[in-house]
């Protein structure tokens, strides 16, 4: 059974690996890895940068001081108008999408042990298309007459309910069957299939104003997101970080293999299953909030390991760089053709599918494990 | 085969003919079955009395001229370009898994849907057409080149010994998510192109789709159809791997380039011709296999055949799923597809993935 | 355009709206800048999100959608400079009905400011509009956005049950132009009653459908404002255009089979193409030349423009109507 986790141009990294540190407090003691933190902090000041950039930047541009100065408070009022309600829910619904898809991707890349590993090519991004489609498609139009459960449930519960269910599919078909390889990429790739197919029904089924609404939900787009897609993210993330903390220091030992980390003590099954959890309910969430966007959360896992010279995707890092990654396509998404205002997704797509493909092309040359 | 004592070469090789053969008079009357049923089955319930007489010629009376309306206006064509169709696909499906020797190549699978919408997009947007006969060559050259680069590229894979099927389909997500992303932009651009588009992308034997979509395209399919057939006995040599096809004879690169071309050929005119329908070059070929056997020369011949019952049966089940409208053929076959090709991927135990 | 989150509750929305409106009336006290003078007799409306004040003098609008909105705008002469980008008027094989307006609202400074279905707020913060307008699904998901912007006005779609006359007088109401809605009301409801007037042996006797035709197959739905106009002077249903008016805010689709047994009942045929290839494609379609109507020559060719729209839309519709009895 192939799986091309471990590439060997960074088996050499891992050798000039970045040392790291102890730091102990009392009993408590935590490893910490300069470059690593190098990494981190780049990449912060790097996405604060492009957001802060990207909010001057539209039909009415303003300079980046200026920007700091109106979010403190001595903006005019069109100048608040513009950045403050208009943009700056955007530019933050980007940087919190970015966040979660990273960390998704890092986890599950991880916990699968498989480079190839998404939570797009596992079905998550295709199960809550389908919810939010028929949410969207079946829950009838505003004139009251609805059918009242999905009316009140909403696109974004809807997608997440779908995301988490069509996991919920793959995992089942993966039962007992090893994580590694590419198998379970097929079953994932099958599963997105056929919700594809089931999505494609609806469409063609729906009215055509549904249908028009539903294919603008489907491109995947930060247009018009406003601080309720923001909220509902940052709730998500707020509740699935803590949780993270102590599952992510298992993530070393998990990715020693099973054996091994049975061997060492960790519980296998709670922490996998755990672990995938918060990666599906932060990847479900983030289609919720903004439609499917893909390819982040397959790329900054390995963009983050590289930066970082680590063994496996950092979580943090990852996180940060998906924060990098989404505000930079949706300020690309934004200018290039402006006035028109093409889909993030669109540019994720463009720049993760090459990239994707290069994996691929890499992935031959690799040790088996 | 018969447990009996060593039987002479020649009365094996007789009876597995004669088993193949009957085989494929199986198939042929599943055929004929399944274009009765294109033609008596539909949205619109007719009585087999005025179908009859639709059939020979018009009486006068209203009933049997909308009877012969609809089967020799709507039902007969859409039933050919579906048999044109399904037996492309599924011979193009069997050539890539035998030259790519993967298992899980099919053509709808590996962006060539993609590919051709692009270009019919590009068409309407840019040159202003608006029917399918309009765009078919757009169409034809788009799933053209799409097909041949991810053919390549599987031919890539498959020249090491550790490749993987699952990077053959891999290839193709991302390709197609390339394709779409550049597709969608396009489409943002002329939002007049959205309608039109629509109606083709889905994978349909309907929408505007008759013989004058299908004539200029069938020499096409058909020189490709030909080119294939005459081309199995090289893909049992490739099926042993490169270095057995070597050390028996056969020069690679002509073969490859062979297959390309028949692979092109067929994809491009199926796709032009009917928009884009998946799973059938997957699915087709492995059903086959089982009744054939990794024979080629019967192989191809029969996948011709099933895949046409198959798209043929497909669409006139969305005729009836949700009558009094309609399913499109692409869709049927989408959700009725990804549960084979599951099944497909469980069995395969991880031993070639 | 964005629509999740799109079914937020109204109350919560009011509260949102609450927030936002204190949140940005707090910034407008800091900031240095005069703070505008609210019109001292703006107008409170009462929408489905909430209470709205339009100011008493309405200097610009912007409208978002492009079809009952701006047809209701520019027949109550509203001083409109904002449209979403729509499809030329030369790329259509029929002059749409608002055509002439919006060739004379442009001439006056209406422009185009960004794409159908791509709402750009920014454009629209630029314009600082007094008022917009829109339809209601098109608002739900940004009305935080925009009511920071100008106050916003929703109008329905034909599938909510709600008239464009009704949509008409709100809009009416809320912009002080109460005189100008009713007379436009009664020209129309004369025109009307010229018709049934007119032609009234005829509607009495001929079924008739309005049918939009395209590859999928042929749909009917009546509250279609060409379904609502033949409705509007008395016109007797074909079957399948009655039982399309059982329904209440879908349409009857049918497949291409389909086509001579539904309408094989009905003596004259509305029906709605997009392009002159398919209008020829009719002709092609063997179960439609089989129609008795076609037979007859009793058809009325349209487009998608007569699907929704206001006052200046149901006007022409009127025409179309006209046009289908006088032929009889």
């Amino acid at each position: 059974m192939s799986s091309p986790t471990r590439p060997a141009a960074s088996g050499a990294s891992t050798f000039l690996a970045a040392p790291s540190r102890s730091l102990r407090f009392g009993r408590f003691s935590t490893r910490l890895r300069p470059r690593h933190l190098v990494v981190v902090a780049i990449a912060t000041l790097l996405s604060l940068a492009v957001a802060v950039v990207s909010a001057g930047i539209g039909d009415f541009t303003i300079a980046p001081g200026r920007v700091l100065e109106v979010l403190a408070g001595q903006g005019t009022r069109r100048e608040e108008l513009v950045i403050i309600t208009i943009r700056l829910p955007r530019v933050l619904v980007a940087l919190a999408v970015g966040l979660a898809l990273g960390i998704s991707g890092a986890i599950v890349q991880t916990t699968a042990r498989n480079a190839l590993a998404s939570p797009d090519l596992l079905g998550v991004t295709a199960g809550a298309s389908v919810g939010a489609v028929a949410v969207i498609i079946l829950g009838g139009h505003n004139d009251g007459k609805v059918s009242g459960l999905l009316q009140s449930i909403g696109v974004p519960t809807g997608a997440l309910v779908g995301g988490i269910a069509a996991s919920a599919l793959v995992l089942l078909l993966l039962r007992g069957r090893a994580t590694s390889g590419l198998q379970p990429i097929l079953i994932g790739v099958g599963v997105s299939a056929l919700l594809g197919g089931l999505v494609s029904w609806m469409m063609v089924s729906a009215s055509i104003s549904d249908a028009a609404r539903a294919n603008v939900w489907l491109t995947g787009s930060l247009n018009g997101r406003s601080w309720n897609e923001l909220w509902a993210l940052l709730a998500v993330l707020a509740i699935s970080v803590p949780l993270l903390i102590p599952l992510a220091s298992r993530l070393g030992t998990l990715d020693l293999g099973g054996d091994v980390a049975r061997g060492l003590g960790v519980p296998m099954l709670f922490t996998q299953g755990a672990l995938l959890l918060v990666a599906i309910a932060l990847a479900s969430a983030t289609t919720a909030a903004a439609g499917p966007i893909g390819f982040v959360a397959l790329v900054c896992p390995h963009l983050a390991r590289l930066a970082s010279a680590a063994s496996r995707p950092p979580l943090v890092a990852s996180g940060i760089i998906g924060a990098l990654l989404v505000v930079s396509s949706d300020l690309v998404a934004r200018t290039v053709l402006a006035p028109i205002q093409l889909p993030v997704g669109a540019i994720t797509a463009l720049v993760g599918a090459p990239f994707l493909l290069w994996l691929l092309i890499r992935s031959r040359r690799e040790v088996r494990r | 085969m018969t447990p009996a004592a060593p039987v002479t070469t020649a009365t094996t090789t007789s009876t597995a003919t004669r088993r193949q053969v009957r085989w494929l008079l199986a198939t042929g009357a599943a055929l004929l079955v399944a274009v009765a049923l294109g033609l008596l089955v539909g949205s619109r319930g007719l009585s087999p009395v005025d179908l009859v007489q639709g059939l020979l010629g018009s009486d006068g009376s209203a009933a049997v001229s909308e009877a012969r309306a609809i089967l020799l206006d709507l039902r007969l064509p859409r039933t050919i370009v579906g048999i044109a169709a399904g037996a492309a696909l599924a011979v193009a499906g069997a050539l890539m898994q035998g030259h790519t020797r993967n298992p899980l190549a099919d053509p709808g699978l590996l962006g060539v849907g993609a590919g051709a919408a692009l270009a019919v997009v590009l068409a309407i947007s840019v040159l202003g057409l608006t029917t399918p006969i309009g765009y078919l060559w757009f169409a034809f050259g788009g799933a053209a080149i799409a097909a041949a680069i991810v053919t390549a590229f599987g031919l890539l894979g498959a020249g090491r010994r550790d490749s993987s099927p699952a990077t053959l389909v891999l290839a193709g997500a991302a390709v197609t998510a390339f394709l779409g992303a550049i597709t969608g932009i396009v489409l943002l651009l002329d939002t007049a192109t959205l309608d039109l588009y629509r109606f083709w992308n889905v994978g349909s034997l309907s929408s505007g789709r008759d013989l004058d979509v299908l004539l200029p395209i069938l020499p096409f399919l058909v020189i490709g159809l030909i080119i294939a057939f005459g081309h199995a006995s090289t893909l049992d040599a490739l099926a042993l791997g490169d270095d057995m096809a070597r050390a028996m004879g056969r020069r690679l690169a002509p073969a490859r380039l062979t297959g390309l071309l028949a692979v092109t050929l067929l994809v491009g005119g199926a796709v032009a011709a009917s928009g884009s329908i998946g799973f059938v070059g997957l699915i087709v070929p492995h059903l086959v296999r089982h009744i054939t056997g990794p024979g080629h020369r019967w192989l191809l011949p029969q996948c011709a055949i099933v895949g046409a019952v198959l798209v043929v049966l497909a669409d006139v089940l969305g005729r009836v799923i949700v009558a009094p409208a309609e399913l499109p053929v692409g869709v049927v076959l989408g959700v009725v597809g990804a549960p084979v090709f599951l099944v497909l991927v469980m069995r395969m135990r991880g031993s070639r993935a | 355009m964005p629509k999740s989150a799109a079914f937020a509750r109204p109350h919560r929305t009011l509260f949102v709206t609450a927030a936002v409106a204190t949140f940005a009336l707090a910034l407008t006290g800091c900031s240095a800048a005069g703070a505008d003078d609210t019109a001292a007799e703006g107008r409170t409306v009462s929408t489905e999100f909430g209470d709205v004040v339009i100011p008493a003098t309405i200097d610009s609008v912007v409208v978002l959608e492009g079809r009952r909105d701006l047809d209701i705008a520019l027949a109550l002469d509203l001083p409109v400079v904002g449209i979403p980008t729509m499809d030329n008027a030369e790329d259509r094989a029929i002059e749409p009905p608002l055509a002439a307006a919006i060739a004379a609202a442009e001439d006056n400074g209406a422009e185009e400011i960004f794409l159908e279905d791509e709402v750009n707020l920014e454009a629209i913060a630029e314009v600082a509009p007094s008022l917009i307008l829109s339809r209601n699904s098109d608002i739900e998901p940004i009305f935080d956005e925009l009511s920071a912007i100008a106050p916003v006005l929703s109008v329905h779609s034909h599938g909510d049950m709600v008239s464009w006359q009704d949509d008409l007088l709100f809009v009416a109401e809320a912009t002080g132009t109460e005189d100008t809605a009713a007379d436009i009301i009664a020209e129309y409801d004369a025109r009307v009653a010229e018709i049934a007037d007119t032609y009234a042996e005829q509607i009495a006797a001929t079924p008739v459908a309005a049918v939009v035709y395209n590859d999928e197959g042929t749909s009917v739905q009546s509250t279609r404002l060409m379904s609502a106009a033949l409705f509007a002077v008395g016109a007797l249903p074909s079957e399948i255009f009655a039982a399309s008016s059982e329904l209440v805010d879908e349409g009857i689709e049918s497949s291409p089979e389909q086509t001579f047994d539904i309408f094989d009942d009905a003596g004259a045929l509305i029906v709605s193409v997009e392009t002159d290839e398919a209008w020829a494609g009719l002709e092609d379609d063997q179960l439609w030349a089989q129609l008795p109507a076609v037979q007859a020559g009793n058809v009325v060719r349209t487009d998608k423009m007569t699907n929704e729209g206001g006052p200046i839309t149901a006007m022409a519709a009127l025409e179309l109507v006209e046009q289908l009895y006088a032929g009889l």
